[in-house]
């Protein structure tokens, strides 16, 4: 009897539950359908991930590394994208404008996954710096899977004592129709 | 347990385990999970069954579960 009684609140609570979680569903799915702007990622960029720097010191940091370069594997793919259409624009805005610690800090945003575009694999998209922070806005031009690299590279200015700095780096799509 | 509540919980299983699978159809393409897709679509099939079977799960959820509680020893 304590058994079917248990079993009867489970199933009540259960019938609450679907509809709870179908409704946040549902109106989740219609309001993502019919938006023509997305928050596609936010990335986070940390200076401790990127080892030491000397005062006044240029580095590169890429994926593969090499010619000098440093390697930092998460540099690669940081960016995934499947363009459901032809015409989707890619926005890059960054909070590199409030760095204070280098004098140098750009961020060469690559193509690394391209199908069927006017663009090749290693183009540059779009390179975000200090002075330009920002970056509206890279045409995906073909339905499929697109895919960037990071470049970056960093000089650092003289500081009293070692700070951790974080970049954030929010990537929108839009799409015009 | 009567024939007919043994069809019942039956047919409720089959239309939860729909439900379910169709929760995830509609959910996984609007969720961080996979590489997010832009603009997105929904499958109008895996849409309309899954409106259909929230609407048949949560009332034979409710009836099922009222009975067992007002069941007499």
């Amino acid at each position: 009897m304590v058994r079917s009684k248990i079993l009867g609140l489970f199933l009540v609570l259960l019938s609450f539950s679907i509809i709870t979680v179908s409704a946040f569903v549902y109106e989740t799915a219609q309001q993502t359908v019919t938006q023509t702007v997305q928050e596609i990622a936010t990335i986070t960029l940390q200076n401790s991930a990127l080892g030491n720097i000397e005062e006044g010191e240029t580095k590169t940091y890429t994926k593969t590394g090499g010619g000098g370069d440093v390697e930092l594997a998460t540099l690669g793919d940081a960016i995934s994208l499947t363009a459901g259409k032809a015409s989707v624009y890619l926005h890059l805005d960054s909070d590199l404008d409030s760095l204070t610690d280098y004098s140098t800090y750009t961020i060469t945003v690559k193509f690394s996954q391209v199908q069927g575009s006017t663009y090749s694999v290693g183009d540059t998209a779009c390179t975000l710096t200090l002075a330009s922070p920002d970056y509206s806005s890279v045409d995906l031009d073909a339905v499929g899977a697109w895919k960037f690299d990071f470049e970056l590279t960093t000089t650092a200015s003289p500081v009293d004592a070692d700070t951790p700095t974080t970049i954030t780096i929010t990537v929108t799509a839009e799409s015009t129709s | 347990m009567t024939l007919k509540k043994s069809l019942l919980s039956k047919v409720f299983i089959a239309v939860l385990i729909t439900w379910f699978l169709s929760l995830l159809a509609v959910y996984i393409p609007i969720s961080n999970w996979i590489t997010p897709t832009f603009p997105l679509t929904i499958n109008n099939y895996a849409l309309t069954i899954f409106v259909a079977s929230t609407s048949i799960a949560f009332p034979m959820s409710l009836y099922l579960g009222l009975d067992k509680l007002r069941a007499k020893p």
